[in-house]
């Protein structure tokens, strides 16, 4: 009736196989592999490619020093210019690509540290809720209500200016945005897995509720979570850059790609590409986010395997 | 729903009066001529200061003594809030002569216009992009459909606006192209063609429906034309997600019996997917409008930024940057009296369209 060990091993290393298969059909989740784990390398190489502090140095001589060759287009009055850099200076004399290398970490680690913070959490209260029930659950859901009845990013706004313009905030007011979510996502999800016969069976045999939620429920509920978290790391990035790109940045020299991009803005008629490519580097690290979650969801879900 | 307001108002008062000084919750209510003792009354009749207070210095040394606790002004804040006594406005240039709600409302209904319109478009493009991506599942048009759909999730907002800007204006002059009729208003930004007196009748404070109504077709068009590409950037993210949203439950749908049944009665193909599966697909469509309208009226901020449009989201940037607080908080309590007006649409619609959902 029930599988012994070294059938569980076989299937469950038949399954695995399985999705690696699913995995290698389907270009587009290899696409978002490869932009999301390149994104993030290139985030942990990112002090070794370029000189990490040159950020902080401007240059007015280079200012506005756009040769770009790859539009050929720019302005070859400029005296001092230097030799051709491949992306131009920004609008402070800083070359802009090594800028958009600087920037990529410091959006990633935002978004890893609120996608992170919104999943514990979302464990924490959304556990808490379902199995508490009653009182409790009622009242994490109807605060849940108020922070989802509230458009996010006026609400990081307004956090941001009451509580300043610096990193530690701009992180926390995004995640201000993103909590509730998961606290829902984990109440419905460990809410299905209650019911199931594993955890009537854990109960007769006597294992303690806080053991069968954390240690059976919660893990057995967190492939959803997975995707879900895949998924918002691209828009955590979305949010945080529209933040510092609308003038909520930290510091107007600071290397985020919302704030390279709202620099480049205010010269979008004669330089455009100073906004578009930090927009594309956004764009490009959210899409392998987003592709890769899409692709996660698709080869967890037993549902879809038929 | 009264639950959920009361929440958000609370959250708001915490955000803004717990955590700044006592001086912000003054700033909006002080004119140039009072003198200390005016503004030791006015802080009482605010709440903040205590009624045995001394001094205005007193309090502004915050004193013990001098200063109500914050969870005891509560209910001054919610009464003056409740009154419409947002106090005066601190945006630049008008400041201390207009009331932040008059500010807000004289505004608004131009944001109120771009979100419409934005959800107009999201409601013409997701839903039928949802259908076809559905119907042709896994051929050319869904991956179109798809593509679209993730492209919308995850380009920045603020990006797109620039790129069409880039394209739609720039190329089009520098190649002599007129790609979009009346290009002109188009350009970058619409003080060309909002804020010009000769042409601009204002009643309601959104262009398109003031120049109907005061017969000025050309303003009207004019207005609408420049608002295309503000309303297709702000739709993008919403586009995505309801195409996604209306995909998912289309297939979801047609995957169920009575489809199979209706087909094999030799109803045409078109039948089935109108009249029978699209009315159960869309149910789950109509449960996000919520979500959707969060999404476009928090969206507008960044439009108006990037498109230089004289709402309030622009002006509530403004208004962050002099620390005019009260503007933001009516700006999110307003949002939020509507999205939570839009939820309880959402759920008598929902029980119309669904006879087994009884509440």
């Amino acid at each position: 009736m029930s599988e012994t060990e070294p059938q569980v091993e076989a299937r469950r290393s038949a399954d695995l196989r399985y999705a690696l298969h699913l995995f290698r059909k389907n270009p587009l989740v290899l696409a978002g592999l490869v932009l999301s784990v390149g994104s993030i390398a290139l985030a942990l190489l990112s002090p070794f490619l370029v000189n990490s502090t040159s950020w902080q140095i401007t240059h007015p001589l280079l200012k506005n020093c756009w040769n770009n060759p790859l539009f050929g287009w720019g302005n070859a009055n400029i005296q001092r210019c230097p030799s051709p850099l491949p992306l131009g200076t920004d609008s402070y004399g800083r070359n802009l690509l090594t800028m958009i290398v600087l920037a990529i970490p410091v959006d990633l680690q935002i978004a890893l540290e609120v996608v992170l913070s919104a999943v514990v959490i979302g464990i924490v209260f959304g556990a808490t809720a379902s199995y508490a029930g009653g009182i409790v659950d009622e009242v994490i859901l109807r605060i849940t209500d108020i922070f989802l009845a509230v458009p996010g990013i006026l609400l990081a706004i307004v956090f941001m200016v009451v509580f300043g313009r610096t990193i530690p905030v701009l992180t926390g007011a995004v995640l201000l945005i993103w909590w509730p979510t998961y606290v829902r996502l984990v109440r419905s999800q460990v809410l299905s897995e209650k019911e199931r016969p594993y955890v009537e069976s854990l109960r007769s045999i006597g294992a303690g509720r806080l053991r069968i939620l954390f240690r059976h429920v919660v893990p057995n509920s967190i492939y959803p979570l997975l995707v879900q978290a895949t998924l918002d790391i691209g828009s955590v990035i979305l949010t945080v850059s529209a933040l510092t790109f609308i003038g909520l940045s930290p510091s107007p020299l600071l290397p985020e790609l919302g704030n390279l991009a709202s620099l480049g803005s205010q010269y979008f008629f004669t330089a455009p590409w100073l906004i578009i490519f930090p927009g594309l580097t956004i764009l490009l690290i959210s899409l392998g986010f987003n592709l890769l979650g899409d692709g996660l969801r698709d080869i967890l879900d037993p549902r879809l395997r038929r | 729903m009264g639950l959920v307001l009361f929440g958000i108002s609370l959250l708001m008062f915490y955000l803004t009066r717990g955590f700044l000084p006592p001086s912000f919750a003054l700033a909006p209510y002080i004119t140039p001529r009072m003198n200390d003792a005016a503004k030791l009354a006015l802080a009482q009749s605010l709440g903040v200061a205590t009624n045995s207070c001394p001094s205005f210095q007193a309090f502004s040394a915050l004193q013990g003594g001098c200063l109500v606790p914050v969870w005891a002004q509560y209910t001054s804040w919610l009464t003056n809030v409740l009154k419409g006594n947002w106090g005066l406005t601190l945006l630049p240039g008008i400041s201390g002569t207009q009331t932040t709600v008059s500010v807000f409302f004289s505004r608004f209904p131009f944001t109120a216009q771009l979100a419409v319109m934005g959800a107009i478009l999201t409601i013409a493009i997701g839903i039928p992009l949802g259908i076809v991506s559905a119907t042709h599942n896994n051929k050319l048009p869904d991956h179109i459909s798809r593509i679209v759909s993730l492209g919308g999730y995850s380009i920045p907002q603020f990006w797109f606006g620039y790129v069409l800007l880039i394209i739609f204006v720039l190329y089009a002059r520098v190649g002599g192209l007129g790609l979009l009729p009346g290009s002109g208003p188009l350009a970058t930004s619409c003080a060309i063609c909002f804020s010009n007196p000769g042409t601009s009748p204002t009643v309601t404070g959104a262009p398109i429906i003031d120049g109907i109504i005061s017969g000025n077709l050309h303003y009207a068009w004019d207005s609408f034309v420049a608002m295309i590409l503000p309303a297709v950037t702000l739709s993008i993210t919403s586009i995505g997600a309801l195409t996604r949203i209306v995909r998912s439950s289309m297939l979801e749908v047609l995957r169920q019996d009575y489809i199979l049944l209706a087909k094999s009665k030799g109803l045409q193909e078109r039948v089935v997917v109108y009249r029978h599966a699209l009315r159960n697909a869309l149910l789950p469509a109509v449960t996000v409008a919520g979500l959707l309208t969060a999404f476009l009226f928090g969206g507008v901020v960044v439009i108006e930024i990037v498109f230089d449009l004289p709402g309030v989201g622009y002006t509530s940037l403004q208004a962050v940057n002099v620390f005019d607080i009260n503007f933001v908080e009516l700006y999110v309590l307003v949002t939020a009296l509507i999205i939570v007006v839009t939820n309880l649409a959402v759920d008598i619609i929902y029980a119309k369209l669904d006879p087994r959902i009884r509440y």
